[in-house]
């Protein structure tokens, strides 16, 4: 019976709150848009900020270093500083590393484009490829449809076998599954070996240095073991850094004896093998450095995902700092509303001075007060949508490379609802406490 | 004045709510039109370029194996210029608004161990072809354009003759004249300065934004050699598509497969380069826009309530002998007593901001000038709010005062 009674209050109060705000439109439709413009710039800015916080490969990218050495081995004179910390190895240092299999997993990775065909047909496609050395798909957590992924004698034979993914399969062989088939490279051919699943990593965080302004990854379709690619030609997109301080640019070949443009990403599990991969590391640059080869003090250090993707700006700061300027406009918003509230409220003061008189409770005015911000932030919610919608088209039109993410989708539609009924009665708590401040005997007198 | 502030303080609510959104939109507004005019100069800066639609940059020519020789460009540059409609050709290794080539070059200025970044465009006849205004020296010799240069001689800056900019001739000699003198640390001599040439490498600096140096000759085995063509007349579709027929039967067998070759106006590159800060300056510039108006109805909803709570007691004034323009001077000052709090906690709250800003955004420094800027728009414009129901407040009549409300 109770809650029975408290359900009428609450429709009673709802209507009520109708009635009201339809008696004053203007000032009525004004709460409603202030409120919809802020929840609609914060909920477009929170939106593109949750597509690029967080993991990179989710549950993977955590476990994940890169390994950075000033490996530089001539010295370069004008400005002999290390200021950012350099993810770039030569052939020869990465293949050690990984060779010396002190991480739990590790692979050297640099990107590469290939124009890859089917021999038996005169079709040939560009394919955004990943050339590695070591356990790609282990250590990247790369899905396999069909086959396997390449194995430690294949990549010491330099043996020429690839793998593709199911999209570029479908589109050379006309089915995913093209284990066993060959594909075309250059001039040399190369036997496929597995089919991985459509990948791509959630942000692009590898290869950040050289990969200008990219923020989001587009799928890898193909990968292939370095010594085999290098053998048929095949050559690293970005040149890297060069010993006489100069990239030798050209287009899919690079000096790759006298270059650094590899990347080595490392698993480790634990702290302590972090630990561990460290003091080896440290040991190998101090090693080479010893022999004379790496001039300056090596620096050898490694960086988690997360701490690398910081320092590269992976994520451009304007995502947060959009962030945090919608944030200060809904809170402005927030203001405005509750002074055009708090006004609304008190010019009905003599409405309350009567229900008061009549045996309401203070917390039943208040409630009757919060009722009505509620619903009027929920209706501003409702105007927030097509506001909401307009600000990702806005981005989207944005020359940004994050435009594309600009999406309306389910989540975000339970967001705007949460967040405009929470703004509609935080809104309200001032107004409606103001109101019941005043003493009823007051409020009869002053009416 | 001290008798406003008591009158705000006995209801603190509905001014204190006021001073919050005054502070909110001030800061916000600051920040806000400092981001913008940092988008903005880049698109104000004048780039020294004349008479754009008639230059066209022929760009993306990538060789599919090893680059070309100089002697090969040259073989092509001299085919380019026979096309009808063609005036000059320029052979460039770099150019302005083609930011996928880019070279730079660290200065040492006149200031002790302070360097700036300058760029550097390589190319022969730049200052015709671009058409650039030569402000002092002269124009390089047709022996200096038609040097070779070697990638390993630009790693160390060993050329003999450069053009610079007057902004940089500034930076690099307050006190005296450029030409004649050598780029510091280097061997090149200053033969020339021009009026104005943009960077094409982006820099955060304003002062930077024409830092520039124009270096004479072909490179050798260039990766991505370009040209620069100036046109007779503005018809650059026809002149684009007989240059890439040409360009085709010269090299079209050795290029990378593909068919990503440019062929556009200055003014069409400078429209994409430019799109990324003016779409920028649109966005700030509506936040600003949308900030003010969310304030300035917030300011005017609550002056028509004060005045409408005040209706009595107005009534009485003007029974008293107020006159209409002491009523109107009482809510105008009132307001601004009011937004001018507000504006102070802004400034406060808009230099904060900035601290914090710039040290987790890399964001320079807010100008003091924006303080000022800043409060005295929402000064005016919170002033403009509470005209109407000021007026609104004049037009009571002075018998309201003898009956209730």
């Amino acid at each position: 019976m109770r809650i029975y009674g408290a359900w009428a209050m609450i429709h009673y109060y709802l209507r009520l709150a109708m009635r009201r705000s339809c008696m004053q439109p203007a000032i009525s439709l004004l709460v409603v848009l202030t409120m919809a413009i802020g929840v609609a710039a914060c909920m477009t800015t929170a939106t593109i900020f949750r597509a690029l916080e967080g993991e990179p490969l989710p549950g993977i990218s955590d476990h994940l270093s890169v390994v950075t050495i000033d490996a530089r081995e001539k010295m370069v004179d004008g400005n002999p500083t290390y200021t950012t910390p350099d993810s770039l190895l030569k052939l020869r240092d990465a293949i050690a590393l990984i060779d010396a299999h002190q991480a739990s997993g590790q692979v050297a990775l640099a990107q590469s484009y290939a124009q890859i065909g089917n021999p038996e047909r005169e079709q040939s496609y560009i394919a955004n490829g990943l050339m590695a050395y070591g356990a790609v798909f282990q250590v990247l957590g790369v899905p396999l449809r069909f086959g396997r992924p390449w194995s430690e004698s294949e990549l010491a034979s330099h043996a020429p076998v690839a793998l593709i993914d199911s999209d570029l399969a479908e589109k050379l062989f006309g089915t995913e599954d093209a284990v066993g088939r060959s594909v075309q490279m250059n001039t040399h051919r190369f036997r496929v070996i597995g089919v991985t699943a459509p990948w791509k990593p959630r942000i692009a965080f590898l290869g950040a240095a050289q990969n200008m302004g990219g923020i989001l990854a587009s799928n890898t379709q193909l990968f292939i073991p370095i010594g085999a690619a290098l053998d048929a030609g095949l050559g690293p997109a970005s040149s890297g850094e060069c010993d006489n301080g100069i990239a030798a640019v050209t287009f899919g070949t690079v000096d790759v004896q006298g270059c650094r443009w590899l990347e080595v990403w490392v698993s480790t599990t634990t702290p302590s093998a972090e630990a561990a991969y460290q003091s080896f590391l440290s040991n190998y640059a101090q090693g080479q450095h010893d022999a004379g080869r790496f001039v300056y003090p090596p620096q050898a250090e490694l960086y988690g995902t997360r701490a690398w993707m910081a320092l590269n700006h992976v994520v451009p700061n304007d995502v947060s700092l959009n962030l945090v300027f919608a944030g200060a406009f809904l809170l402005l918003c927030m203001m405005n509303v509750a002074g055009l509230l708090t006004a609304r409220f008190l010019r009905r003061v003599a409405d309350v001075a009567i229900r008061r008189a009549l045996g309401a409770s203070v917390r039943q005015i208040f409630e009757q007060h919060l009722i009505e911000s509620g619903l009027l932030g929920l209706a501003g919610g409702v105007a927030a949508l097509p506001l909401t919608w307009l600000g990702m088209w806005i981005v989207r039109k944005q020359p940004v490379g994050y435009a594309p993410i600009a999406q309306f989708s389910l989540s975000v539609f339970v967001g705007l609802a949460m967040l405009s009924l929470l703004v509609g009665m935080v809104v309200g708590i001032l107004p409606a406490w103001r109101v019941c401040k005043l003493p009823p005997a007051m409020q009869i007198k002053e009416s | 004045m001290w008798l406003i502030v008591r009158r705000q303080l006995r209801r603190p609510l509905m001014p204190l709510l006021v001073i919050f959104q005054v502070a909110l939109a001030c800061a916000i507004t600051c920040n806000a039109l400092f981001l913008l005019n940092q988008q903005l100069m880049p698109i104000l800066a004048s780039d020294g370029i004349s008479d754009p639609g008639r230059l066209v940059f022929l760009h993306n020519i990538a060789a599919r194996g090893d680059p070309w020789p100089a002697v090969r460009m040259r073989g092509l540059k001299a085919d380019l210029s026979a096309v009808p409609g063609v005036r000059q050709v320029s052979y460039a290794a770099t150019l302005p608004m083609i930011s996928s080539a880019q070279w730079a070059q660290d200065v040492r200025t006149a200031e002790s161990n302070v360097k700036v970044s300058a760029t550097v465009y390589f190319g022969d006849n730049l200052i015709n072809s671009l058409g650039l205004q030569l402000t002092g020296g002269r124009d390089f010799t047709p022996e200096e354009e038609a040097t070779t240069l070697d990638i390993n001689i630009m790693g160390s800056h060993k050329y003999e003759a450069v053009i610079i900019t007057e902004a940089l001739a500034a930076r690099l000699f307050p006190n005296g004249r450029a030409v004649g003198n050598l780029l510091p640390d280097s061997n090149s001599q200053i033969v020339g300065v021009v009026a104005h040439l943009i960077r094409n490498n982006p820099t955060k600096d304003s002062r930077a934004l024409e830092y520039a140096i124009l270096v004479p000759g072909i490179v050798q085995q260039w990766a991505v050699p370009m040209f620069a063509v100036r046109l007779a007349s503005s018809d650059t579709d026809q002149t684009c598509k007989n240059m890439l027929l040409v360009l085709k039967q010269d090299v079209g067998s050795e290029l990378l497969p593909g068919d990503q070759i440019g062929c556009d106006s200055y003014a069409t590159l400078r429209n994409q380069e430019l799109a990324a800060p003016l779409a920028a300056v649109w966005l700030l510039s509506g936040v600003t826009l949308v900030v003010l108006i969310v304030t300035i109805t917030g300011i005017l909803g609550m002056t028509g309530y004060w005045v409408q709570q005040r209706t009595r007691s107005i009534g009485v004034c003007r029974a008293l002998g107020a006159r209409r323009s002491d009523v109107i001077r009482e809510v105008l000052i009132e307001n601004a007593v009011v937004v001018g709090m507000g504006a102070i906690v802004g400034l406060v709250a808009a230099y904060g901001i900035n601290l914090w800003l710039m040290r987790h955004y890399e964001l320079s420094h807010l100008p003091l000038s924006y303080f000022p800027v800043g409060a005295l728009l929402l000064l005016v414009l919170g002033q403009l709010a509470a005209l109407a129901p000021a007026h609104r407040a004049s037009n009571i009549q002075p018998i309201v005062a003898t009956r209730a409300i």
